[in-house]
């Protein structure tokens, strides 16, 4: 940390003190240049110009060739301590005059040609002595040596050396204060994240030093713990739940090779996590399924989850039978990268599957075989009774034949007493008669073959109201007839049914001043009903599902007549013609029978519009 | 054989023109010097405007009396032009004959006539040159001095005035300028 820290702030020291002595060398370097070079054209230009003030003097003196007004004009240049060496030369090139006296003559050039030059820390400059029309007279020789100019350099030089320390030291000190606003934070925000790092606390936050990019910075940071601390209790509850289950929960990249193999999956297969972590899913592939495990991956890596129910083998070589829910993993940005499995043993559902699947064959049998026993037993004892029924007549008849003689022959010879018992013998026996015929009818109705043909029920109901005239003689009823179609059956036993509803709806409207029974057709959930309604005394509902049993009776027979048998001849026909009965009613409100007939749908549609056009129906009184 | 006898020849011939023309640069050496030293006065001395006819008039230099020059001074002012006026020569027997002239180069054969030609140019900008020092020359502006085998020249700056030209000061330094009574220093 200490490193770390000395390094952030040396590396902004640095930078700062190269960049400001680097600025500082060129700008010195650059000001030297140009003031030595702006200094050295004017040295230039300050001896050119003596040089013409000197060509000038002596023009005349070369022109006349005057050695000695030559010499005394040369040695004024004398002013200038620099002039080191002067030289006159006439037209045609030759030396002519020079300054010092004492010099050498062959230290000046021969011939020398306008111009300057600087060369060896000399300048030289040849000038041309024009005469009085520009006439070139002869060349004026001027040498000077720099040592004013490297004299400044070395001024210079040091006072550049002087600018720089001074500089540096003062860039030293304002750098070393000014970057700990820049070095501070960032060594915060660093001692932050090694605490992170090093105690893996995500709860710890940084300190906001600056509102710069510094600060965004360390806003993004703590926004990141944030997130980060967020994510790993989610995480640590999710591994937790994972952990906890009882179900192997498998991850595999899309290879197959397993990722994550949690406690449930070491119980369910035997393996250890550290053994499956890493290889192939396969050593626990049945090789009875070749290719499933490809199938299933392909279809977790077009994003489907699925349910499979499969077979897997354990470490021990056991197969265990799972239901696994395969779903597709993805990254943050949606790509798919890997497939989580979800295995339940369902071997014990398995069993129990099977043993249901057991009982319920062993049950259908017993119930088939019960109902085969039933059957016949019913059939016996319908035989019985049929057999006893029709044993019983000839008794009866006897009983009867024998009362009435008694009572016409031999009337008078009893006491009324005796009369009144023989009448409720007669009466006995005529109801017993009544109920054995009745019984006979039933069982005949259970028995007798069918003799289907196509019967049309409307003429078939005038007959039943045709023969009822006797009984409904003296009564004021109103019969509702509608249009019924022609169904196939047999006649003889439909007639049985309407004649026992009629007379029953006869029967129980007894007390009413006016009857009203109608006979009609509808639409009943989705299926065309018989109904026949009356406005009778009708019956409470508790008892409705008594309504079709042999000897079952709602009302008192001293109220109304009857044996109990008529309904359930009703409904056996009914069934046997394929239909259903129910009935409707609250006590005093009448009653409605409705009944169902195979053929009826498809003879009804043909029929349909007029089906229950009570403007068609006709009355009787 | 024939190339030996043809460099001797050639040798014989070197020799013999370079003989003649040493012979004719020593009769002839100090009036080429002041053949050069007339048209070097030309180019420092100002003469009055009216002195031209116009910009293209020529600086005419008369020589009056017997010409020392030979070619010399024909040579020197050759082609040459000193502000747009080139350079002519003439020749003059007597100061009368003189119309238009720049500088006047009198003839030691004059000597004798030299007073009654200097009055005769008087208040003329005819720039005088006489070939003799002494008495005689005094009011003439420039004279010529050989001494030690060296050409110089003296100055009469009060004759160049009256005659109204201006001579460069450059020239008047190197000149040994007399004052006005015309005796030497």
């Amino acid at each position: 940390m200490k490193r770390s820290e000395l390094s952030i702030k040396r590396k902004i020291m640095t930078v700062t003190m190269l960049t400001s002595v680097i600025v500082l060398a060129v700008a010195v370097v650059a000001f030297i240049a140009y003031d030595l070079s702006a200094f050295r054209e004017s040295m230039r230009r300050n001896l050119t110009s003596i040089a013409r003030i000197t060509a000038y003097n002596s023009a005349v003196a070369v022109a006349f060739g005057n050695e000695k007004d030559a010499t005394e004009t040369l040695s004024s240049v004398r002013s200038d301590p620099e002039i080191i060496a002067a030289g006159l030369y006439d037209n045609t090139g030759k030396l002519f005059a020079f300054y010092p006296t004492n010099l050498p003559a062959a230290s000046l050039p021969s011939a020398p040609s306008a111009g300057y030059h600087f060369s060896g820390g000399h300048l030289f400059v040849v000038q041309t002595i024009i005469g009085g029309d520009n006439k070139l007279l002869g060349m004026l020789y001027l040498e000077s040596d720099l040592r004013f100019f490297y004299e400044r350099v070395k001024i210079y030089s040091a006072i550049a050396a002087l600018i720089m320390f001074g500089s540096l030291i003062v860039a030293l000190v304002l750098s070393n204060r000014l970057q700990k606003r820049i070095s501070d934070p960032i060594v915060t925000l660093a001692e932050t994240a090694r605490r992170v790092s090093e105690r893996r606390d995500y709860s710890v936050r940084a300190p906001r030093l600056s509102p710069d990019e510094l600060g965004v910075l360390t806003d993004a940071f703590n926004e990141m713990l944030t997130r980060i601390e967020q994510h790993a209790i989610t995480s640590a509850f999710l591994s937790a739940i994972v952990e906890s289950s009882d179900d192997a929960i498998i991850g595999k990249d899309l290879s197959g090779k397993v990722v994550s193999w949690n406690e449930g999956a070491e119980r369910m297969f035997g393996y250890t996590a550290p053994e499956m972590v890493g290889t192939s899913i396969e050593r626990i592939l049945s090789p009875d399924r070749p290719g499933e495990e490809r199938r299933i991956l392909e279809n977790a890596r077009r994003g489907e989850t699925r349910l499979y129910e499969t077979v897997r083998i354990k470490k021990d070589g056991r197969p265990v039978d799972l239901s696994l829910a395969v779903s597709p993993i993805r990254d943050a940005q949606g790509t798919i990268v890997g497939v989580s499995s979800i295995a339940r043993d369902i071997t014990e559902r398995k069993r129990f599957e099977e043993q249901i699947l057991k009982l319920n064959a062993d049950l259908e049998h017993r119930v088939q075989l019960r109902t085969a026993e039933l059957t016949a037993a019913n059939q016996e004892l319908e035989a019985f009774t049929y057999s006893v029924a029709h044993d019983l007549r000839a008794p009866l008849r006897h009983i009867d034949a024998f009362t009435r003689i008694l009572q016409e022959d031999f009337a008078g010879s009893f006491p009324p007493e005796a009369a009144q018992l023989l009448s409720t013998i007669r009466r006995g026996s005529e109801n017993m008669s009544h109920l054995v015929n009745d019984l006979l009818n039933l069982a005949h109705v259970g028995r007798q073959e069918m003799k289907k043909e196509m019967t049309p029920l409307n003429p078939l109901i005038q007959e039943v109201i045709v023969e009822m005239t006797r009984e409904t003689a003296g009564r004021d009823i109103e019969w509702r007839v509608a249009e019924l179609p022609t169904i196939e059956g047999d006649p003889g036993l439909l007639k049985q049914v309407f004649a026992n509803l009629l007379s029953n709806a006869v029967k129980y409207t007894r007390p009413r001043a006016k009857t009203v029974i109608e006979i009609g057709l509808r639409v009943m959930n989705d299926e065309s009903v018989i109904f026949v309604r009356d406005n009778g005394v009708g019956f409470n509902m508790k008892y409705a599902d008594k309504l079709f049993g042999v000897f079952q009776r709602l009302h008192r027979s001293e109220e109304f007549e009857g044996t109990g048998v008529g309904l359930a001849i009703v409904e056996r026909v009914i069934k046997r013609h394929g239909g259903h009965i129910w009935a409707e009613s609250e006590v005093d409100q009448g009653a409605t029978f409705y009944f169902t007939l195979e053929g009826l749908d498809t003879a009804q549609k043909s029929h349909a519009p007029r089906a229950t056009d009570v403007s068609s129906s006709r009355t009787w009184k | 054989m024939m190339a030996l006898n043809l460099r001797l020849l050639f040798v014989a011939l070197a020799v013999f023109l370079c003989g003649f023309r040493t012979s004719q640069a020593q009769v002839s050496r100090e009036y080429q010097i002041k053949a050069a030293f007339l048209y070097n006065f030309a180019q420092f001395t100002e003469w009055p405007t009216n002195a031209f006819a116009n910009d293209h008039a020529p600086i005419v230099i008369g020589v009056l009396g017997a010409d020392p020059f030979g070619r010399a001074l024909e040579e020197t002012v050759k082609g040459e032009a000193i502000q747009g006026h080139p350079l002519i020569i003439q020749h003059y027997h007597r100061a009368d004959e003189i119309k238009t002239c720049h500088i006047l180069f009198i003839s030691q054969s004059e000597n004798r006539y030299m007073e009654e030609i200097v009055r005769s140019l008087k208040a003329k900008p005819i720039l005088t040159v006489a070939d003799a020092d002494g008495p005689v020359t005094a009011q003439v502006i420039i004279r010529f001095i050989v001494e030690n085998n060296k050409v110089h020249f003296r100055i009469n700056q009060q004759a160049a005035v009256q005659a109204h030209l201006v001579l460069s000061s450059r020239l008047l330094r190197v000149g040994e300028a007399t004052p006005s009574n015309g005796r030497a220093p």
